[in-house]
């Protein structure tokens, strides 16, 4: 199950790698996204206003994100190799995997691209925060990408999947990961990551229930 | 062998499937023939674990569609309305990738055989996206059959193969038939499917409407019969 | 008559008589203010220093308040406080606020302290705005219909997916359709009660608001996604649509009693409220549940005969064609 998770993954990147199409969309999305907010916050300036840094990026992490989801199923739905992978011997759970695993790789790098991007244009320097943010910018995409890759499937079948895709996306992470992982980053900011242990846990419960309820349901979410 | 027990497929709640029993024993070479939308290819993605039936079990050598999804796909081989492939990978690598997905392991001798069996070896490393439609088709052959697969399922397998791919796909199909592989070819061409199938049924409406030994009965009054039902020549 | 009209006689009449009950045991039955503020009084012996226990939403004693003040034994002495507009609120009822003064004339029960006198009157108070607080027979069996509504929504998706019946497909999308017609009943008259009680209308930093509202959200995410219509997955979608977005019904459920929220507590915690107030919730959610059951009834009927005409309808252009 998890093999060919990791075999469908790889293929996606090998794709995604050859082309370049999505990865090179959100990273300028993602510099979109904070140039907008540059100009949103013309006259603040991060250091001073740091409250304002940890929803500028997870607002820009979960904006570039959705827009790499919808792509992960919508292109091979319709070019109809999505039912070649579903006529694979194997759970249907694994398609899952797979996705999941490729757009973590994807939102991950947009993620990293981001976080400089915000650095350059906030001319902020995250310091000795570096690695406590950086963490937990992974576990919130992960989580991010549990719950984003289960709804982009079943976006996927439904007309106008980009608007059904935020409808039914954002109120699901807003609680369960976009809020803890704001607060979190910002005590991350602050130096306090060892105050932000229960966002984490929220997170990571949450990301658990997902994963689990994916495994339970992603059967249904595909069919051809 | 493919048992069909009072299947109904429904989307939302239009009845696609209304009530349909087949059963087809190992080594048949069954066509199915019917007008547009009466529910042929659906039956073929019910069979394939593509669509789950509302209604009414398929069980293939004795697994359910439903239950044990995964015995039934290693068992079948499919070729569909479109490729399976990847326009961005090459035909080795479309092979390499869904020969792991099935757990296979292929070498590059090995799949260079398959690919030469449907006339593509000199163009394995080039991207599937500058081939032609027929050669597509040809390589979605090669993709179908990556698994030795004990049952074909095939949607309209003829459409955009030229003269020479034709030839190609028949020759293979009646060397499938003679090793004891059992197929089953949606087609609306009635010529077509009576000369290569053993046992034809047509379906309107979602109902199995007949089902017959070829030997049973002529072209001509095959096509007498059912030619108009079908909205076809 | 048929057996139908007979139930749907029933939980028409039946919402109707209790939402009816609702009302006046509202105005009439249940005390003016009949929540839990008590004050214990604890008097080491007669003509001392006493010490104050308030129990109740009171955080600062500065505003004059009147008690009643009753023996409970063990030289202890219960106050109820009655309503008065200078208490500020804020604090949850089991915070403790320790308020000490001098018992001046133990057999009159008079109790000085700085600015707290002990009146005869037996009226107890909890709330700033007593009388906005009767709302709360409105809204709480409002809440409680959409969590039953949303509930029914889950258990209906996962029927659906386990054997295709559109039978619970059609009671899914209804329940979420009047579920989200009774969580916007109870996020309206939420802050009707909330600005007279807290002077603010919404407060986001509350987790009993914000579940609730992310709930009423993911819902209405649903019924967009039903509004939809086409395609032949969609009914397939929202069934699993409805069960993972039922996580957030416990959520909101909870929330108010596992984090900390100012949202009052009312059910099931001990001595949360008066016997009158709980009878007359009781009735409320009875009452609201007849009401979801007729709706039910009717949206699902509704939802049937458009299929039936739709079907007569796709009949007749075959028998044209």
């Amino acid at each position: 199950m998890s093999a060919n998770g990791i075999t469908i993954a790889l293929k996606d990147l090998r794709v995604e790698f050859r082309t370049m199409r999505m990865i090179v969309t959100m990273v300028i999305f993602s510099l979109m996204v904070i140039m907008a907010f540059r100009f949103a916050f013309l006259f603040y300036s991060a250091e001073a206003e740091p409250m304002i840094i940890a929803p500028i990026l997870w607002v820009t992490f979960t904006f570039a994100g959705m827009f790499g989801l919808v792509s992960s199923f919508s292109k091979e739905k319709d070019t109809g190799s999505l039912q070649g992978l579903m006529l694979c011997p194997s759970d249907r759970f694994s398609i899952y995997l797979g996705k999941l695993l490729s757009n973590l790789v994807l939102l991950l790098i947009v993620d990293f691209a981001a976080l400089l991007f915000f650095s350059v244009f906030f001319d902020f320097d995250y310091g000795g925060n570096i690695v406590p943010i950086v963490s937990l910018v992974i576990l919130g995409s992960v989580a991010f990408t549990i719950v984003g890759t289960l709804v982009a499937g079943m976006s996927v079948n439904l007309k106008g999947r980009e608007s059904a895709l935020t409808i039914l996306m954002l109120p699901l992470i807003i609680l369960t990961v976009l809020m803890p992982a704001i607060i979190a980053t910002s005590k991350a900011l602050e130096g306090q990551i060892e105050d932000a242990w229960g966002e984490i846990r929220i997170i990571a419960m949450f990301s658990l229930v997902y994963l689990a309820l994916s495994y339970l349901l992603f059967e249904y979410v595909l069919e051809a | 062998m493919i048992e069909i027990e009072n299947v109904v497929k429904e989307f939302g709640r239009k009845g696609v499937i209304n009530g349909i029993d087949l059963r087809i024993e190992k080594g048949d070479y069954l066509v199915i023939l019917g007008p547009n939308g009466a529910g042929k290819t659906t039956l073929l993605k019910l069979i394939s674990t593509l669509l789950r039936p509302s209604e009414g079990t398929i069980k293939i050598d004795g697994y359910d569609v439903k239950e044990d999804g995964v015995a039934v796909r290693r068992r079948i081989g499919v070729l569909g309305h479109v490729s399976y492939l990847y326009d961005e990978l090459s035909a080795f690598e479309n092979l390499r990738f869904y020969a792991k997905m099935y757990g296979v392991t292929l070498g590059l001798e090995e799949i260079r055989a398959i690919l030469s069996r449907v006339k593509l070896a000199h163009r394995m490393n080039d991207l599937v996206g500058t081939y032609s439609r027929g050669m597509k088709q040809r390589l979605a052959i090669a993709r179908a059959i990556i698994h030795k697969p004990k049952i074909l399922l095939l949607d309209e397998p003829y459409t955009g193969l030229d003269l020479n791919g034709r030839k190609i796909l028949t020759e293979m199909l009646r060397g499938f038939q003679k090793q004891g592989i059992t197929t089953v070819m949606v087609t609306h061409d009635i010529e077509r499917g009576y000369e290569m199938g053993n046992r034809l049924a047509v379906i309107i409406d979602g109902k199995i409407a007949a089902d017959l030994r070829k030997e049973d009965m002529s072209i001509e009054d095959f096509k007498n019969r059912y030619a108009g039902l079908m909205g076809a020549t | 008559m048929d057996k139908r009209k007979v139930l749907d006689y029933v939980l028409l009449t039946g919402s109707l008589i209790f939402i009816l009950i609702t009302i006046f045991m509202a105005i009439y039955y249940v005390p003016l203010v009949g929540t839990d503020v008590s004050i214990v009084a604890q008097k080491p012996n007669e003509y001392t220093e006493l010490e104050l226990r308030v129990k109740g939403i009171v955080d600062d004693i500065s505003g004059t308040s009147e008690f009643d003040l009753v023996d409970i034994g063990n030289s202890e002495f219960e106050l109820n406080v009655e309503h008065n507009e200078n208490l500020p609120s804020g604090l949850s009822e089991d915070d403790v606020v320790i308020v000490t003064g001098v018992l001046v004339d133990a057999d009159a029960l008079v109790f000085e302290s700085t600015g707290i006198e002990i009146a005869d009157d037996d009226t107890s108070a909890g709330w700033v705005a007593p009388y906005a607080q009767k709302i709360f027979y409105l809204h709480t069996p409002a809440a409680w219909a959409s969590y039953l509504a949303f509930g029914i929504v889950f258990v209906g998706s996962i029927i659906y997916l386990k054997n295709g019946s559109n039978k619970w497909d059609t009671i899914a999308l209804s329940s979420a359709e009047i579920g989200v017609m009774f969580c916007t009943l109870a996020i309206v008259t939420g802050p009707l009660w909330a600005k007279p009680e807290w002077g603010v209308y919404w407060r986001w930093e509350d987790t009993k608001l914000l579940t609730t509202f992310v709930m009423w959200m993911i819902y209405l995410g649903y019924i967009t996604l039903r509004l939809g219509a086409g395609g032949r997955s969609v009914a397939r979608i929202a069934a699993v649509f409805g069960i993972i977005g039922f996580m957030a019904v416990p959520l909101s459920f909870i929330s108010s009693r596992v984090w900390q929220s100012l949202h009052p507590n009312p059910v099931g915690q001990s001595g949360g409220l008066s016997s009158e107030a709980g009878m007359t919730l009781m009735v409320g959610v009875i009452a609201m549940s007849f009401l979801y059951f007729y709706l039910l009834k009717k949206r699902v009927e509704l939802e049937e005969t458009k299929h039936k005409v739709e079907e007569l309808k796709d009949d007749m252009e075959g028998e044209i064609e």
